[in-house]
């Protein structure tokens, strides 16, 4: 039986070696893959060399369109705006996500209603969440500052102040994506093997000090993952701010895709757009690439 | 010490800690129930305090004004672009990625290479180039253009490959023997035992589909191919021009928008836990 197992495996390799039929079931994905995929990247490379605009023709510009960008106040703003958001959104998303997924994980009553209602938002588009929040963080009408009032706090201009519209998108962002972190977070927490809470337990550690010593340590590739992932995202940001501030108030909420955007389909500089998505694809590499020698993937328990 | 609750024994800490998490879960949804709240209240009872999380009477006409407006269309254009992409993306990563996880061929380690190194690219950078060349083919404002970008995502290939790795070979092996093709392998064999893969690929895939709205935006401008979430904007009491909308009616729009995938994600709730945690973890 073992022996046929052999000869069957040794005919098989032999039937392996360098099959075409693998190009037809590469073929129809890979069509598109080459078109909408690889094509664009290098296309919006050279875009980024042109003046490019939609009508018309292009002169060659070479790296002008990316050193414009250095003498753009207007876009070191938009930048710190964006940075902003990313410093603000990041850490709260991430220690909110990990507090639900401890608090589910514990399985507790009612835990499943919990995950359920963590995670539903998640699934709804951001021109919901958008306009929903926007309804709630109404100045003069709307629910959280009835509340805050009921406090004895004075109703806050939400999304019409500088002080406040990039903190408000902050909030609808964790709303709207707390739950997919914590998702992540549980599968973390679920890798974890047993014995060691058990061995921890044994050792007379409580549930404080087993926390620290074990299960922080032991999440640390999850939390830099999440902590990635969100990063990337929320350099990326756009949506919201479009449909709940439209980058205002001043320009206070215009961040570089929003940047990005306005240049290359408002004003159709499709070129100078082009030059500030590689610029913002350089920004993002460099932070993930820094997260990475932050956060080793390496985990040492004792 | 402790207390006895249906029988568990329970701690102060604990019962504190279950308290806390039931009250922040409670609001977390609280978002969702004053949204369709207030899509049920008449025009005089949205704008007002004390805040009611019940209509007084329940009234159907935000959603009367929202159906004024070509909503079914775009649903139409949501739901169809939606599934086609779900299909054809289900069914051409399938394929190729069976071909990475099971076949030998010349080019295979640079074919996964390039797809692999695609994926640290952000989305923002192709923007521009795709639109440049959605335009050129004369595609603007056709449910292609919304279509075909989306079947060259890389998730679905890297999961089925992922999946396929993992699946034993026996079953191949013994069809092969029975002179099964390769096609006849994928199609009869490979295919129906990774249902758990499709499931979450389709998921994903819908999921992404309806709710995406950068680039609809970008490339639809008529009700031939506008999407859900961009017809949404009609209803945004900022962006919605010289016509004054309420929140209700807002409300009213964003709730029919939210419907299908929140229903989708009630009842396929573990297989959505499992897509996030597959792409998120692994990918």
């Amino acid at each position: 039986m073992k022996l046929a197992g052999h000869w069957l495996r040794a005919r098989l390799r032999l039937h392996e070696k360098s099959e075409n039929t693998a190009y037809l079931f590469l073929l129809p994905y890979l069509l598109f893959f080459a078109a909408f995929g690889f094509l664009p990247v290098f296309l919006g490379f050279f875009v980024s060399l042109t003046d490019w605009s939609v009508v018309g023709d292009y002169q060659w510009l070479g790296l002008r369109n990316y050193i414009k960008w250095l003498g753009d106040s207007h876009l070191v703003k938009v930048t710190l705006n964006t940075l902003r958001y990313t410093v603000l959104s990041v850490p709260s998303v991430a220690a909110a996500s990990l507090a639900m997924a401890l608090y589910v994980n514990k399985k507790l009553a009612g835990y499943v209603f919990s995950r359920i209602v963590f995670f539903a938002p998640y699934v709804v588009a951001v021109t919901v969440t958008a306009l929903l929040w926007k309804w709630i963080l109404e100045t003069d009408f709307g629910v959280l500052n009835y509340y805050l009032m009921q406090l004895g706090i004075p109703a806050i201009p939400w999304l019409t102040t500088v002080r406040w519209a990039m903190v408000a998108l902050v909030i609808t962002k964790l709303w709207w994506d707390a739950g997919f972190s914590m998702v992540i977070f549980l599968a973390g927490l679920q890798d974890i093997p047993a014995d060691l809470y058990e061995a921890a337990r044994i050792d007379g550690g409580n549930s404080w000090r087993v926390f620290w010593h074990i299960t922080f340590p032991l999440l640390r590739p999850v939390t830099s993952l999440v902590i990635t992932l969100n990063l990337i995202l929320c350099m990326q940001t756009f949506s919201t701010m479009f449909l709940m501030t439209e980058g205002g108030p001043a320009g206070s909420t215009t961040t570089v895709v929003y940047e990005i955007y306005q240049q290359s389909f408002a004003q159709f500089k499709m070129g100078y757009g082009s030059a500030l998505s590689f610029l913002l694809f350089i920004a993002i590499l460099a932070m993930t690439l820094l997260l990475f020698r932050l956060f080793p993937e390496r985990v040492d328990v004792d | 010490m402790y207390f006895r609750i249906l029988g568990r024994r329970v701690t102060p800490g604990i019962l504190t800690l279950w308290l806390i998490g039931m009250t922040i879960s409670v609001l977390w949804g609280m978002p969702l129930v004053w949204m369709v709240s207030t899509s049920l209240k008449p025009e005089g009872q949205i704008m007002r305090y004390p805040i009611e999380w019940l209509p007084r009477q329940v009234s159907l006409e935000n959603y009367q004004i929202v159906f004024n407006y070509p909503v079914l269309r775009w649903f139409w254009n949501s739901l169809f672009v939606a599934v086609a992409t779900t299909g054809l993306v289900v069914l051409f990563s399938a394929m190729a990625g069976y071909a990475l996880a099971r076949m030998r061929f010349w080019g295979r380690g640079f074919v996964f290479g390039v797809i692999l190194s695609s994926r640290m690219i952000p989305g923002a950078v192709a923007l521009i180039p795709l639109y440049l060349i959605i335009a050129r083919f004369r595609l603007l404002d056709t449910y292609l253009a919304l279509i075909m970008p989306a079947v060259a995502s890389t998730l679905g290939v890297y999961l089925f490959r992922q999946f396929f790795f993992s699946l034993p070979r026996e079953l191949e092996d013994a069809a092969l023997i029975d002179g099964c093709g390769r096609f006849g392998l994928f199609f009869r064999i490979a295919l129906p035992l990774a249902i758990p893969a499709l499931l979450t690929v389709s998921i994903i895939t819908f999921v992404a589909s309806w709710n995406d709205f950068l680039w609809p935006l970008l490339v639809t401008s008529t009700d031939t191919a506008t999407t859900m979430p961009v017809g949404m904007m009609k209803f945004n009491p900022r962006t919605a021009g010289i016509r004054r909308m309420t929140y209700g009616v807002a409300m009213a729009g964003v709730t029919i928008q939210s419907l299908p995938t929140l229903v989708l994600f009630f009842l396929l709730q573990r297989h959505f836990v499992q897509g996030v945690t597959r792409t998120g973890l692994r990918g």
